[in-house]
């Protein structure tokens, strides 16, 4: 019985392991270039073959570990996407920290641990598993955060993370614990069978509410929607930059993921109730995402307040509760990872002369034209994607969460998706306008090793001629939209 | 042959254009005349079969706008009108052609003058040779053109440069007014040809359109409407300003363009439109209002003036004036009649005010001249048959036109004819003063200048003077010889055939012993004799009269203010406007507000935002917390 | 007919271009020459095939030619849909004609990165012909949109002193009007269950709708055209682009208004648009005079000549919304016209400035002495420019005030005197440019070389030859503009 349960987390078990030897062999191993390097190797492996068995050895739609666990298609994707997303991460993240001296296997151990909650928690199907799965990857990214001891700005946003995010996951707690109090069930299917007795319901409104409110404000804590955006600016701009490419991307995904799966199957009685909070939550997003980016400097601080914006956009999704609209959700995501994963790439080639640090203002890339081409392409062709421009990849995502908008005649939210992603072009205008428009001032030097170079081409020219497959891509999302 | 006569100054200025490297300028000039002789000989000829044949030719040549029920062709379309207005424009082009070869033979751009000239020529018969309104515009829009071009030849000058923008500008102005008519026929008649607007006309006649629900005749409209545009092109009184500074251009232009030829478009269009300017009385009064209005403002303004071609141009202005009294009187035949004389002795006078000037190295004020009759006498003669045929003694051409416009306002029964009888015979005396003035000032009276400059003084030579004779010819005998043409009952077919209202009875046919003939010449005769006593024998009379009248004399000096006026509301205030607009509404207003304002607001927004943004981690949590009761709030109490 | 698809290899030959251009070898010694050539060379092959389309163009036929459908979104039933009618042939025919031009007019100047400045005319060539061509509204609204970026780099990296502010405005002022437009582009899409233009000229929308989806789509349009008071972006991009990034912003980005007006605001909301012209016609005679006026007291150069395009696109909105048969004959001629003349200007000021690099008026005087052939060719254009008979720009406005005449006597009226006032501005600059006094900046003014010789003579050509004989333009349109008459 429990053996055949463990088939539903071979993913997670392989990772598991996979830190374990990591660890281990860090240990035993004298830390020189060699054995980081196969440390690295281990890392990549055990990725792909948690990748490959969640691909076929893992059986779908069958609850595991009496209802804490199940695999549907829907949590599939959200899986594979993490896993990629995390593979490429460790490929773009091992220059960065082998130049700093900081490549520890510790690295390695704490991104794999950390996915290896986000897994738990996507494929979570009861409070318990995802609050497990929840801390599970905070507290690797608490650490992550503050990686760069020497580093005094990484040291505090570790602090800042830490303390914030242990706030909201005692908050995220209390509101769990509240709803298991009404409900006395932790699987998803038993709280929403409860919340349908609607008589029931009525009775203790207050306290459902509260706990649902609770809950939900510890999830959006985590994927940095207004008003509980405030950390991740600082803690982008502090956090070492593959570790923030981190942040931006997966953890975010598999909130998304398990959002949509604790909105939908246990809330589903509570729709009109949720559907307004994500209104007002994505409007705030929107606005303050687009707008309070104008004036950043920092690169990284930017790019926080616009997925600050994207995440508004992505909640437009959710809330339409539609088949359509969580087809545009996972589109965007998809599109949304992989344009952030090439953006960061490309910031991840560029040192400046003098100090060797990596740039981050944003002044300071003027001139990369001339420098390099290849490097000013993909990163216009990758901000043009972010911006929603046709023909590139973003536009897809953006015009998919529009027609799911005019699709349920929520024709206000719209427009202000309209107006928000023609400031939101602004800022990324600027970016592009530093690039191309400004005459060389400061030094730096570009280096693009093989493996850069191959991850950053693909995906621009994914972006680029996105057109041609989008059809296919989106029948490929139809089989996995399906929530329950 | 038709085409030949149009299209060959046509080629003559593509020839002059493209060869202008390849001959000498000597060469092309004498070429391009050539060239224009023959098409004046085909002209003639032309003329001659039209007069014994009496039909109208016709050619198509190809189709040039074609828009739903919009169809305008270009055409060849000659009736005796056109014949008669061709034969004059070649003749008198062919002979300031002649004229220039010496006159500008210093000149640097000889080929680029001959050029215009032939261009002008080319626009002008294609003008009056059309046979629908859109190719009669796009003549008219042509001469216009040349004359821009012609008025701001020497283009260093910045007096030329600007005389020809106001040119072209007021002239823009009437064609407005022009293209609207013609728009105006077209929506009623559904086509711009002569032949189909005319035969139309019945059916439009009682007609009306209502401009702010008042209802007004259609025809009269559409009349009023190219009236407008005919008094632009000939400088009737309130757009005349053109006129007097378009005298920037070298003396042959004033001659031919705004002399002879061009101006003269405006009568030639009223006089094509017969049947619209005919048919209603109030815009006969209007016509003979400006007309006599313009002809007594000109005349009073040329008795002021001092430089020799200004002279000659307010002359020229009132006598377009005696035209519009003449087609206002529906005596088109006599306006056209009147056109062709004024053609020869008004480019006559130009003439030899031109080589008065050249002689004199140009010196164009007539304060500054004098005594030179001896000096040159063949220009002294042929300006006097000038000046005697302009001022309507008897046998001299413009006697005949003249002398018939002024005493046919008597047969007139509109209510305007006396009135303007009255102010045509003062504009006669005027006339002859003016004329005579300048005669005197230019060649009698004591010398006002260097005597060494004096001596130089030489008669010019014979190619300049050759062609002033044949026009002294014409300006003597055209009237007597060519009268019967006009007005004589054996050739009213050829008018009928070219759709031109004609009306014998209307006429007052001349005797020359006739009361109002006989009273009209001693008038104009004590108008000369008078101007020589006061001007010649008894100086100091002109100084009473100046100083007894001193206001009228400054109103008149200064061309009643029209120029001042038009600057003031015009040039000034518009630029001021734009300027306004300009820096006020468009950055001021529009920007502001618009894109820059958004901006700026936005930009002031995500400061506010941004603020908030300390990094004090209590700021954050307390933030989070803010949150989390806003929303809890929110869901229990609002929803 | 011809069965090969003219229209997709319209569309594929720029970006081989494109393609090559980035494999060649930059290190090679005469690389920039190789990038020019390439560009003439693709964009030439272009309209020699816009040319074959021309010539198996059916007139006779009122409906869509050189149709190709290709399936491309699935779920959202979207269609590679391309065909064209006798709207968007002269549009294709201008691109394919003026971007060659905008080439050779290169090919001497010494641009920094000249391969980039190519790649940006092949992608403009691209999208504005993928534009002009495609019949579904996803397609033309991707199209509408990609052919910002390209003009966003020209006038961004090869303008001048003020160039990112103008960058910025043009683009983010585009951008908003557009993405309203997409916003109608969803509503006609769930209200009528497709995107393909076809099927949805056939639904007839109700009348509320029509007044949202007109003001969407005419949020995009009036800005592109511009309409006042939406026009404030124009003058400020024209001074900083280059002369060719001038030329093709001038000659077709602002015609893709009028073609939107007339391929989708008339015939799919016709209520609305009735409801809405007396309003459009307010704003055209407001441009139409406005903007002249202050065109007439503009000191430097670019900027007039950018006024003087707005008032002229006030007569094309003023045709277009009269809907009648002159006046949308008018409209779509002047357009064209409007297209030639306005490329002529520009490239004849880019001539000047490029010579001195002075932008002010009162810089130059008396350049006739200098340069005559110059003169006459800018002088030719002038009369385009103010609609003197016997020239392109005459046909155009001349239908255009007998339509508006037909609707109200004074519109045509208050529509002339923006004719007289055109008049006076450009023969008022011309005076001042090229009479006068030599003074001393013009005295060591080089003379024309031969490419600009070649490409004005050609302009010039186009200018008086449509200008006596319009009936081969008109021909070519009349058919399909007819359908869009309402008596």
């Amino acid at each position: 019985m429990l053996l055949n349960d463990l088939r539903l987390i071979y993913p997670e078990i392989i990772l598991f392991f996979g830190a374990l030897m990591i660890l281990i062999y860090g240990i035993f191993s004298s830390n020189d270039e060699k054995s980081i390097k196969n440390i690295f190797y281990l890392t990549i492996v055990t990725l792909f073959l948690s990748f490959y068995f969640s691909l076929n050895f893992v059986p779908l739609d069958i609850y595991g570990f009496n209802k804490l666990i199940i695999n549907n298609n829907f949590s599939q994707l959200f899986k594979f996407l993490v896993l990629i997303g995390t593979i490429i991460i460790c490929f773009i993240s091992y220059n960065y920290f082998d130049y700093l001296k900081i490549l520890k296997p510790e690295y390695f151990f704490l991104i794999l641990l950390s996915c290896l909650g986000i897994l738990i928690m996507v494929s979570s199907s009861s409070i318990l598993s995802m609050y497990i799965g929840l801390e599970l990857q905070s507290i690797c990214l608490y650490i992550l955060a503050s990686y760069r001891k020497d580093y005094l700005k990484s040291a505090e946003s570790g602090v800042k993370y830490f303390i914030l995010g242990a706030l909201s996951s005692g908050i995220l707690l209390y509101g769990l614990s509240l709803i298991y109090g009404i409900t006395n069930s932790t699987a998803f299917i038993d709280i929403s069978e409860k919340l349908n007795n609607t008589a029931y319901v009525s009775d203790n409104i207050f306290i459902i509410s509260t706990g649902f409110v609770l809950v939900l404000s510890g999830l959006f804590f985590k994927i940095a929607t207004v008003p509980f955006h405030m950390w991740a600016p600082d803690v982008y701009e502090g956090a070492p930059t593959p570790v923030t490419a981190f942040f931006t991307t997966i953890p975010k995904i598999g909130v998304i993921g398990i959002l949509i799966k604790f909105l939908n199957i246990p809330f589903d009685s509570l729709k009109d109730y949720w559907i307004q909070i994500l209104y007002i939550v994505s409007v705030v997003s929107m606005i303050l995402g687009s707008t309070v980016a104008i004036n950043q400097q920092n690169i990284k601080r930017l790019l926080a307040y616009s997925s600050i914006n994207h995440m508004g956009f992505i909640i437009i999704g959710i809330l339409t509760v539609s088949h359509i609209g969580i087809k545009s959700v996972l589109l965007y995501v998809l599109i949304y990872l992989f344009t952030i994963l090439g953006i960061f790439a490309c910031l991840l080639c560029i040192k400046d002369d003098k100090n060797g640090t990596y740039l981050e203002e944003i002044n300071s890339f003027s001139g990369l034209l001339q420098k390099n081409p290849f490097l000013s392409f993909s990163l216009a062709i990758l901000l043009f994607s972010l911006a929603g421009l046709p023909p590139m990849a973003g536009f897809f995502s953006k015009l998919y969460i529009l027609i799911s908008a005019v699709d349920s005649k929520l024709y206000i939210l719209a427009v202000i998706a309209v107006l928000t992603s023609v400031i939101s072009a602004f800022y990324y205008l600027k970016i592009i306008k530093v690039i191309f428009f400004d005459k060389p001032q400061n030094t730096f030097f570009c280096e693009i090793t093989i493996s850069f170079k191959i991850i950053i081409f693909s995906i621009t020219i994914l972006t680029l001629f996105f057109i041609f497959f989008v059809s296919d891509i989106l029948n490929f999302l139809d089989k996995y939209t399906v929530i329950i | 042959m038709a085409t030949t006569i149009i299209f060959l100054p046509l080629f003559s200025f593509f020839f002059c254009i493209l060869f202008s490297k390849f001959f000498s300028a000597k060469l092309l000039s004498i070429l391009s005349t050539f060239f224009l002789s023959i098409s004046t000989f085909l002209s003639f000829l032309l003329l001659r079969d039209i007069v014994t044949s009496n039909q109208t030719i016709d050619i198509f040549i190809f189709k040039w706008l074609g828009s739903g029920k919009l169809l305008a062709n270009w055409t060849v379309t000659i009736d005796f009108l056109s014949a008669v207005m061709i034969a004059t424009v070649t003749l008198v082009s062919l002979l300031i052609q002649f004229y220039s070869i010496e006159y500008m033979k210093n000149d640097k751009s000889i080929p680029k003058f001959f050029s215009y000239l032939n261009l002008f020529t080319f626009f002008m018969i294609f003008l009056v040779s059309s046979g629908n309104l859109l190719q009669l515009y796009f003549g008219w829009e042509g001469v216009g053109l040349c004359s821009y071009l012609l008025i701001g030849f020497w283009y260093h000058k910045n007096k030329a440069r600007n005389a020809a923008l106001k040119a072209f500008i007021v002239n823009r102005t009437a064609d407005l007014f022009l293209i609207l008519g013609i728009i105006l026929i077209y929506l009623n008649f559904d086509s711009l040809n002569f032949n189909e607007i005319f035969s139309n006309i019945e059916k439009v006649s009682n007609q009306s359109i209502d401009f702010f629900n008042l209802k007004f005749n259609t025809i009269t409209v559409i009349s009023f409407l190219l009236l407008i545009g005919a008094m632009g092109k000939s400088a009737q009184i309130g757009l005349h300003t053109w006129l007097p500074d378009a005298m920037e251009g070298p003396t042959p232009v004033s001659a031919l363009i705004h002399a002879a030829t061009m101006v003269t478009a405006g009568v030639f269009l009223i006089c094509k439109m017969s049947f619209f300017f005919n048919h209603s009385i109030l815009l006969s009064n209007i016509v003979i209002l400006i007309g006599s209005l313009t002809a007594i403002f000109a005349a009073t303004v040329a008795i002021t003036q001092n430089d020799i071609k200004r002279i000659i141009a307010y002359s020229t202005c009132s006598q377009l004036g005696f035209m519009f009294i003449a087609a206002g009187l529906s005596l088109y035949n006599v306006a056209i009649f009147h056109l062709v004389t004024h053609a020869f002795f008004k480019a006559l006078l130009f003439l030899g005010a031109g080589c008065v000037i050249h002689s004199l190295h140009n010196e164009q004020n007539i304060k500054k001249m004098g005594g030179l009759w001896n000096k040159i006498p063949l220009t002294y003669i042929l300006m006097l048959i000038g000046s005697l045929s302009l001022s309507g003694i008897p046998f001299f051409s413009g006697y005949f036109s003249k002398e018939l416009i002024i005493n046919s306002s008597l047969n007139s029964n509109l209510f305007l004819s006396n009135f303007v009888y009255f102010i045509s015979i003062i504009v006669a005396i005027l006339t002859a003063i003016y004329s005579f003035r300048l005669i005197i000032f230019v060649f009698h009276g004591d010398i006002n200048f260097k005597l060494s400059k004096y001596s130089s003084i030489k008669e010019n030579n014979f190619t300049m003077i050759f062609p002033m004779i044949v026009m002294g010819l014409f300006a003597v005998g055209a009237g007597y010889f060519f009268k019967d043409f006009f007005i004589s009952n054996n050739f009213s077919h050829l008018w009928i055939e070219s759709n031109i209202i004609i009306d014998f009875n209307k006429i007052a046919h001349n005797d020359f012993f006739s009361f109002h003939s006989i009273i009209l010449t001693l008038l104009i005769l004590l108008g000369i004799s008078l101007c020589f006593y006061i001007y010649l024998i008894n100086k100091n009379v002109i100084n009473l009269i100046v100083s007894n009248f001193q206001k009228i004399y400054i109103f008149f000096k200064n061309k009643w203010y029209f120029d001042d006026l038009y600057k003031i509301i015009f040039v000034k205030k518009i630029l001021i406007l734009g300027n306004n607009l300009w820096l006020l509404v468009d950055n001021g207003i529009i920007d502001k507000l618009g894109p820059n304002g958004l901006a700026k607001i936005t930009k002031k927004i995500s400061r506010f935002l941004a603020s908030f943004q300390t990094g004090y981690i209590y700021h954050y949590a307390f933030s989070l917390i803010i949150g989390i009761a806003l929303l809890l709030t929110f869901i229990l109490f609002f929803v | 007919m011809i069965d090969i698809p003219i229209l997709s290899f319209l569309l594929i030959f720029p970006f081989i271009g494109v393609f090559v251009i980035f494999l060649l070898n930059k290190k090679d010694e005469n690389y920039n020459k190789k990038v020019k050539e390439i560009g003439l060379w693709t964009t030439l092959i272009n309209l020699f095939l816009s040319i074959i389309l021309l010539y198996n163009f059916d007139l006779t036929e009122s409906s869509f030619q050189f149709v190709e459908t290709i399936p491309i979104i699935d779920d959202l039933g979207v269609y590679y849909y391309l065909g064209i009618d006798g709207i968007s042939l002269p549009f294709i025919l201008l691109t394919t004609f003026l971007i060659p031009i905008c080439i050779i007019s290169c090919w001497h100047k010494k641009y920094p990165n000249i391969n980039y400045l190519i790649i940006s005319f092949l992608l403009i060539e691209l999208f504005l012909i993928g534009l002009f061509s495609s019949l579904d509204l996803f397609i033309f609204y991707i199209f509408f949109e990609a052919s910002f970026i390209p003009m966003f780099f020209i006038i961004g990296i090869w303008g001048s002193t003020n160039r990112v502010y103008a960058a910025y405005k043009f683009f983010l002022y585009t951008l908003f009007g557009s993405l309203l437009m997409l916003l109608g582009v969803l509503t006609i899409y769930f209200y009528s269950g497709t995107s393909n233009y076809t099927l949805i000229s056939k639904v007839d929308f109700p009348f509320l709708l029509q007044l949202w989806l007109f003001l969407s789509f005419f949020a995009s349009f009036a800005v592109k055209i511009p309409m006042w008071p939406f026009h404030t972006w124009l003058p400020d991009a024209h001074v900083e682009a280059p002369t060719e990034g001038s030329v093709i912003l001038a000659a077709i980005l602002l015609k893709l208004g009028g073609y939107g007006f007339l391929r989708f605001s008339l015939p799919l909301f016709p209520d609305a648009v009735e409801f809405f012209a007396p309003f459009i016609f307010i704003l055209s005679i407001t441009a139409i005079i406005y903007i002249s006026l202050i065109a007439l007291v503009q000191t430097n150069l670019k900027k007039l000549i950018a006024y003087s395009s707005v008032a002229h696109m006030g007569f094309v909105t003023l045709g277009i919304f009269s809907r009648n048969i002159e006046g949308l004959h008018g409209a779509m001629f002047q357009m064209i016209s409007h297209g030639i003349i306005s490329a002529a200007l520009f490239f004849s000021v880019g001539a000047l400035i490029e010579r001195k690099n002075m932008k002010y008026i009162n810089s130059y005087s008396g350049i006739w002495k200098k340069m005559p052939l110059f003169g006459s060719f800018f002088f030719i254009f002038v009369l385009g420019a103010i609609a003197l008979p016997g020239t392109t720009g005459f046909i155009g406005e001349f239908l255009i005030l007998i339509g508006s005449f037909k609707i109200k006597f004074y519109l045509s009226f208050l529509a002339g005197i923006g004719i007289i006032l055109s008049a006076a501005y450009f023969l008022w600059l011309y005076g001042r440019l090229f009479f006068g006094n030599i003074n001393s900046n013009v005295k060591s003014i080089s003379n024309l070389n031969n490419y600009e010789i070649m490409i004005f003579s050609l302009l010039s050509f186009f200018v008086i030859f449509f200008g006596i004989y319009p009936d081969l333009l008109i021909k070519l349109y009349e058919l399909s503009i007819n359908k869009l008459i309402v008596t």
